[in-house]
């Protein structure tokens, strides 16, 4: 085939990505933006200018930095939790001998849909019928209102999601680990070193890009977390679980404020990249 | 290049086509019905629709009558289902819509007025049959635009074997039912109890379903309003307010008659007996009816302020603006239908808005309904807002702040009034 073919071929196969990536990211996010510096309510009237009144609003709002601090809170205990639980969940595997149906048990909480978790653990977080009370009044203890109590709320979520998600690192942490070469490990323990010592030398440090990967990935689906906090708490008791995601779409969707809500958007963009900006900062490569 | 490369694309071409180009038939005779009906409810409309399509079936002879498809769609996302519809020009012929958001979908300006459905203007219905505040809360700036299904007050639910137990009851043993203050108060303490001597409270007096309807039913009560009279300023941040929602959170914080609303399921608690008493619209008697082993009564909101009052709503049907003839006729039938029918949707677990019904003698023999309808001479109904969705869900969250205990009853009202205010100083006055 010649250069010119060679081109116009690649272009076939980039056009039907490109497309889509057009129509339903290039163009949303610049229609998003458009909407954020005009105040917009969908059916009712046309566009008008604000200029920056929408931003300005965000800045304003005393309920969107109440989320965003609850999503800052769920996306602490939940990226470093959910990690760790992953990395040990990986590290076990390769610790065992024929791991398919582990893994297969593992990841299997990764692939039910967000509605279904949610119901799942609302059911068995429930006061009056819930497992989990079941289990601490055989035990003698109190019900606990796990999703009623203010300051129970959100590690309630933050288990919820760790038990739905830690599968998907923990399988690539597994990959990740079991690439790592044998002889490594075999010259450390020739020369004596421990499991601990073995982990934290030579897998850890060698586990480091994925490691990052992981972490970053997870920040990024912490700040957008919404459907197991809408469906388990709808944002309560009172606001104690909150996010930003959920503002977005409340604002979009409850009031109409299409403008606002895309300033609001933008808004969170910047603070996801800002943290993400930072982490990378804090983790990058020494050589990098 | 070679002709596989040239297949693919082709192929590739078709696929978009037949994604993009594809059209779901409408054919001319079907009629699309949205709702939120998904509880028991649901079931009773069903049986109306049923009941439409085959009298349109007989009046058609051998010509195919109008089948109804009917969309029965979570009360949470079916707003945003029906305003994404009319934005796009792709609405029902006929969806409904409660009181309270009339003025929300008004303001799109795409709502068709249904004056022509009443008799002045040669239509089928009399303005005079409905009830008049089901019938004014239909109207947005001089246009009626939805016909009133149904009406549905809150009432009070109560457990006659918890009543019985208490030794709430009258000389001939029959349970005696609260209705001032006083007798609510001594009721919820009497049946509030620990019924298995842990030293803990089990059974409570009474549960708080719905904050808000709960909270303006004693606004009303307490003769304070929501807005001053121009509806750009908010007005329940006086004394009636206040003391509206005192009442309430000292239900739970100082007498202890009822739990936290987020330790138990309120009305599972009821359907369980472990709450005797509950606030509650008509359309739960359904639901209740369906409880195995709960023998339940119904009575009329009691007085807790200074005058008898009750929050209620209306479910109205309505249509879009723009819709082709012979479409926009066979909605207008539909919707004339549903209301001359509405009798059966009322034995589901509502009132009737149309007074021919009320005042009919298949109504008279319905258990429980008839009481409700006691409170039709002092109904309240919530002013609408174009901004509503947004009003409630301030409403509904603070006033559960302060019954959480999370914040005081002043500072929920103070909240509240801040933020409403805003809402209506960014834009349109309530209506």
């Amino acid at each position: 085939m010649s250069v010119r073919g060679d081109r116009f071929a690649g272009w076939g196969f980039l056009t039907p990505y490109l497309v889509f990536w057009g129509g339903f990211l290039l163009l949303p996010i610049l229609f998003c933006l458009f909407q954020s510096v005009h105040n917009w309510r969908m059916v009712t009237r046309d566009p008008t200018f604000v200029g920056l009144a929408n931003y300005l609003e965000v800045l304003r709002d005393g309920l969107f930095w109440r989320s965003l601090g609850n999503t800052a809170w769920y996306t602490l205990l939940v990226v470093p939790l959910g990690n760790a639980v992953s990395l040990f969940l990986a590290y076990w595997l390769t610790r065992v001998r024929r791991n398919l149906v582990y893994r297969l048990v593992l990841f299997l909480p990764v692939i039910i849909n967000v509605s279904i978790v949610s119901l799942l653990w609302r059911w068995l977080y429930n006061v009056d019928f819930g497992l989990i009370n079941h289990y601490l009044e055989a035990a003698g203890l109190p019900a606990i209102a796990w999703l009623g109590d203010s300051s129970l709320a959100t590690p309630a979520i933050v288990l919820t999601t760790i038990w739905w998600t830690a599968g998907f690192n923990m399988l690539i942490f597994y990959a990740a680990m079991i690439q790592v070469p044998f002889s490594l490990y075999e010259s450390a323990w020739i020369d004596g070193a421990g499991e601990w010592a073995i982990f934290r030398g030579i897998t850890l440090p060698l586990l480091r890009p994925v490691l990052r990967f992981g972490l970053a990935m997870s920040i990024i689906a912490s700040f957008q977390v919404f459907g197991q906090v809408y469906l388990m708490t709808g944002g309560g008791p009172y606001y104690s679980t909150y996010v930003s995601m959920q503002h977005v779409f409340n604002v979009a969707f409850s009031t109409y404020r299409m403008g606002y809500a895309a300033a609001t958007s933008f808004v969170l963009f910047v603070a996801i990249l800002l943290t993400i900006g930072t982490f990378f900062l804090m983790f990058r490569e020494r050589d990098d | 290049m070679g002709a596989k490369f040239h297949l693919a694309v082709g192929l590739l071409l078709l696929g978009f086509a037949a994604v993009f180009g594809y059209r779901e038939p409408r054919p001319g005779h079907v009629l699309h019905y949205w709702n939120g009906f998904t509880g028991p409810d649901g079931r009773t409309m069903q049986r109306m629709v049923a009941a439409y399509e085959a009298q349109e079936s007989v009046a058609h002879g051998s010509g195919p009558p109008p089948r109804v498809e009917m969309q029965l769609i979570l009360w949470t996302t079916y707003y945003d289902k029906l305003m994404a519809s009319l934005a796009a020009g792709n609405p029902p012929d006929v969806f409904v819509l409660p009181t309270t958001r009339l003025a929300d979908f008004a303001r799109t300006g795409r709502l068709m007025p249904m004056d022509d459905l009443f008799a002045p203007a040669g239509g089928p219905l009399r303005a005079e049959d409905f009830v008049e505040p089901a019938l004014t809360a239909a109207r947005y700036e001089g246009a009626t635009l939805g016909v009133p299904l149904d009406i549905y007050p809150e009432g009070l639910y109560c457990n006659r074997e918890l009543f019985i137990e208490a030794g709430l009851t009258d000389a001939t043993g029959r349970p005696r039912y609260p209705r001032t203050s006083e007798e609510f108060f001594v009721a919820a303490r009497r049946l509030t109890r620990d019924t298995d001597g842990d030293g803990e409270t089990d059974q409570f007096g009474f549960g708080i379903a719905w904050q808000l309807h709960l909270w303006y039913t004693l606004l009303r009560q307490f003769d304070g309003r929501l807005y001053a009279d121009d509806g750009r300023r908010v007005a329940f941040d006086d004394e009636a307010g206040r003391r509206a929602l005192r009442l309430i959170t000292g239900l739970v914080h100082e007498r202890g008659v009822t739990t936290n609303p987020q330790n138990m399921d309120q009305w599972v608690g009821f359907w369980q007996g472990r709450i005797g008493m509950i606030h509650g619209g008509v359309y739960m008697l359904q639901a209740c009816e369906e409880q195995e082993g709960l023998d339940f009564d119904v009575t009329p909101f009691p007085v807790l302020g200074d005058r008898p009052a009750v929050q209620a709503g209306s479910h109205l049907l309505c249509m879009p603006s723009g819709l082709p003839q012979p479409r926009r006729q066979r909605a207008l039938d539909f919707i004339a239908h549903l209301s001359r029918q509405s009798l059966i949707w009322a034995a589901g677990g509502q009132l009737p808005a149309r007074r021919d019904l009320l005042e009919s003698e298949p109504f008279a023999r319905l258990e429980h309904q008839p009481v409700f309808a006691r409170q039709l001479p002092y109904l309240e109904f919530i002013p609408g807002h174009a901004d509503m969705a947004e009003i409630e869900t301030v409403f509904d969250d603070e006033l559960m702040g302060a019954i959480l205990g999370i914040i005081s009853a002043d500072e929920a009202i103070d909240r509240a009034a801040t933020r409403i205010q805003a809402i209506l100083d960014r834009g349109e006055p309530a209506a």
